[in-house]
């Protein structure tokens, strides 16, 4: 009983980790000035590299987790318009990754990632449009769409790469 | 763990491109109906279909300082002005909808009306 309450703890411990490093990786991000020629809220999205990994090393609930979390710190630091489209946004993607990264799945990382920020974006589009009431700011979905792939295989290979330290700082822990 | 690119994940990337253009292009003809207006004085002057122009022209409406104006498919633009400042001649051409060139002493305004909003105005929102 006293193992089970350990490693419940052990999981929260890492699941913290975790979920800084999301938070970190995306206000780093948002330091980025916004390329011209590009709607402004494209971002690389490498906070979800933490919230695939979360996915396969801990689990759907623990990756939610984190997507709150990134949806409350982007309310926090950016106000409630940046919490609702990070929310919106953010539960599709998890939802999705969630789904493709199963066992028998047939996509690989960057397959994953790309869908990730394809649901991404469609959640954010639509909490976009919802917000400003017309449906013209869905003009910027064809960009949105390309820029999902760039930036999904982007993030999944950086996933593939980092792998190792990832695990690493599991052991660390559990 | 698994792996980086399965075969899956490129048909996907595929139909995302397919995906994309498919949007992209219905709207590259949507600038149909690009009309200028110029008015001198406050009192409309001409305007001018922009899409159903052919060869290009100019104009010189009797406002003073004068002006020279002109006028080509798709574009419309201040190409000499008598006024001091040439602001007017500055602003180039214009050839977008809601885009303006004015000539403050002489009193001329073009402005740009109809046709869609281009997909890299600035957004409204933050995010």
């Amino acid at each position: 009983m006293a193992d089970r309450a350990k490693n419940a703890s052990k999981k929260i411990a890492l699941l913290g980790i975790l979920g800084a490093q999301a938070l970190t990786l995306s206000f780093l991000e948002n330091l980025i000035p916004p390329l011209p020629g590009l709607p402004p809220g494209v971002k690389p999205g490498f906070s979800n590299i933490v919230t695939m990994y979360a996915i396969q090393a801990l689990g759907p609930g623990e990756a939610f987790f984190i997507t709150l979390l990134k949806a409350l710190f982007a309310g926090l630091t950016r106000g409630p318009v940046a919490f609702v489209l990070s929310f919106a946004g953010g539960m599709l993607s998890t939802v999705v990754m969630i789904l493709l990264l199963r066992p028998r799945s047939p996509f690989g990382l960057a397959g994953v990632s790309v869908a990730g920020a394809l649901a991404h974006n469609s959640g954010q589009l639509a909490g976009a449009v919802i917000l400003t009431g017309t449906a013209k700011t869905a003009f910027y979905a064809p960009l949105l769409v390309l820029s999902a792939v760039v930036t999904g295989i982007i993030t999944g290979t950086v996933l593939k790469v980092v792998m190792p330290v990832l695990e690493k700082q599991r052991k660390y822990f559990m | 763990m698994k792996k980086l690119f399965k075969k899956a994940d490129f048909i996907l990337i595929i139909v995302c491109f397919l995906l994309a253009f498919a949007f992209f292009l219905p709207r590259l003809d949507r600038g149909k109906e690009l009309r200028a207006v110029i008015t001198c004085g406050g009192k409309e002057y001409r305007t001018i279909e922009l899409n159903k122009v052919e060869a290009a022209y100019t104009l010189e409406p009797e406002c003073s300082p004068a002006v020279v104006i002109r006028v080509e498919k798709g574009a419309i633009g201040f190409v000499k002005a008598d006024c001091p400042n040439k602001l007017c001649v500055k602003s180039g051409m214009l050839t977008r909808s809601g885009q303006t060139a004015v000539c403050l002493p002489a009193k001329t305004v073009i402005t740009i009306s109809g046709g869609q909003k281009q997909a890299d105005e600035p957004a409204v929102i933050t995010y």
